[in-house]
């Protein structure tokens, strides 16, 4: 009874919502990439990809939440946190440096800060998202800044961890005034238009994340070319 | 007109976006620069190395004469002259009257032997500093020195000159360097090649001189040859003075014997 009302339900608000559908089937577009470029894997892009199966699977949980009315707000938030952390261990496994291993694990340490004070209640609900969007914003950036410090990269558009890069970067800045202002975007409260229309906005540019990470990992395979030449 | 919060909010995020792919785009062309820099930088740097390497090699092949030269020079006057002064000594004792048939034989002896010292000084000193290439030319010298080789060898040598006369002079630089080099592909001809006949050929063309020098000989895989650490010398020697007078070698097997191809560019013939 229950499984045929959450079948109902999910099919409801997908053909109701179908930005949500196209948010939640676009991280398979990079997994089936990265499958098919499994053998040009790193380190870094191999845990990308766990990333990217952590995602859909913990998108499960929220449709069924959805479809079967039940809060799932922490659970949102919970999943968005672990999101971050897991996007932060990527750029964690792929530095060689210990310097530089150093500035992720203060940004990490900051962004565990900011779940407990959240958690705790000392800073609002749904207020970390931004904050922990800006603090992966800036390794991105970070990451850049590296980037252009080093150029031994001989193509940077074959280079799978420059589309990575991009994509974080862009969902994390991309992203930042929705969650700065969610009070009058995605806040449940919030008029049911405006909430919707925002939650649209904010499927439309995770899809695009997805989307660079798609090219990164495409990119795999000539990324190995270049280096064997 | 009055924009609602949701309006300054999607318009934000759109001038964010745009400012994102502003900047993405900006890494792109700002890491293309810096890597086409750092590939000229590189380039450079390794142009300035190569002059280094080339002026160094030039001035050791410099030094290495200047001590052949000092050698022939100190052979020649203090050597040659204290032979010269024992030969008059050895010719003062010839012309005594000496009873004894043994020192008589011994007098004699010595004069031989004092002969053929004074010749071989004359002779390394001669070779330490080959005078007729200096005086008359590339063509002369390696006349003479073919010469001298087919009087003590049973080898056939073939000389042959192209565009070139026997007055033609170049840089002494290109000059002393391409008659080394003949010397040492001859002399390696004699030691390992077991050949009966070598040819050369010298044409100038274009301000290029090329250098044919082909023995009939076993051959020998230059391969072997380079992959040895103790040989190979005497090619990366014929290399060394190449690169210091823009020539190159090319080292050919065909189906007897060897053949070397050496093509010396910006060669200027001096009037």
């Amino acid at each position: 009874m229950q499984l045929t009302q959450i079948i109902n339900e999910t099919i409801r608000i997908g053909t109701t919502y179908p930005e949500y559908v196209v948010g939640s089937l676009m991280p398979l577009l990079p997994l089936a990439v990265g499958i098919y470029r499994l053998k040009y894997t790193s380190k870094s892009s191999k845990f990308l990809l766990f990333f990217i199966i952590f995602f859909i699977l913990s998108d499960v949980p929220m449709w069924i939440t959805a479809a079967l009315k039940i809060n799932n707000l922490l659970y949102g938030h919970t999943r968005h946190f672990l999101i971050c952390i897991f996007l932060l261990l990527t750029y964690f496994i792929g530095r060689k440096k210990k310097n530089d291993k150093k500035i992720l694990l203060s940004f990490l340490s900051i962004m565990i800060i900011v779940m407990f004070l959240e958690f705790f209640g000392i800073i609002e609900n749904g207020q970390h998202k931004w904050l922990i969007g800006l603090l992966l914003g800036s390794v991105s950036v970070w990451y850049f800044v590296r980037l252009l410090d080093y150029p031994k990269i001989k193509d940077i558009l074959s280079y799978p961890f420059f589309w990575f890069n991009s994509g974080i970067l862009f969902y994390c800045f991309s992203t930042i005034l929705i969650f700065f202002f969610f009070k009058f975007t995605i806040k449940v409260d919030v008029y049911k238009p405006t909430h919707f229309l925002f939650h649209k906005f904010l499927e439309y540019l995770t899809s695009v994340m997805f989307v660079l990470f798609a090219i990164g990992f495409w990119n795999l395979k000539k990324n190995a070319q270049i280096k064997n030449k | 007109m009055k924009f609602s919060v949701e309006t300054y909010l999607i318009l934000g995020t759109s001038m964010l976006v745009f400012f994102i792919l502003s900047f993405i785009v900006f890494v792109v062309y700002y890491q293309r620069k810096q890597f086409r820099l750092e590939i000229k930088q590189n380039e450079e740097k390794q142009v300035i190395e190569l002059e280094f390497q080339r002026k160094l090699l030039e001035n050791s092949m410099e030094v290495q004469e200047i001590e052949r030269r000092r050698l022939a020079k100190d052979l020649h006057d203090e050597v040659g002259a204290l032979l010269s002064v024992l030969k008059m000594g050895n010719n003062q004792l010839v012309k005594k009257e000496v009873e004894d048939e043994s020192i008589k034989k011994l007098v004699n002896n010595n004069k031989e032997l004092i002969d053929e010292s004074i010749g071989l000084v004359r002779s390394i000193s001669k070779d330490l500093v080959p005078q007729t290439l200096e005086n008359f030319g590339l063509i002369h010298a390696i006349e003479e020195f073919f010469h001298k080789i087919e009087k003590n060898s049973s080898i056939e040598f073939k000389f042959l000159y192209k565009n070139i006369s026997e007055k033609s002079r170049f840089a002494p630089k290109v000059e002393l360097s391409v008659f080394r080099i003949i010397q040492e592909l001859s002399n390696n001809a004699l030691k390992h090649s077991e050949a009966s006949k070598i040819d050369l050929i010298l044409n100038f063309e274009n301000n290029t001189l090329f250098l044919i020098f082909a023995d009939n000989g076993v051959g020998f895989s230059i391969e072997n040859v380079l992959r040895n650490p103790n040989g190979g010398l005497g090619i990366r020697n014929i290399e060394s003075r190449l690169s210091i007078i823009n020539g190159v070698i090319k080292i050919l097997n065909p189906e007897k014997g060897t053949r070397f191809e050496i093509e010396i560019s910006d060669c200027h013939e001096k009037n």
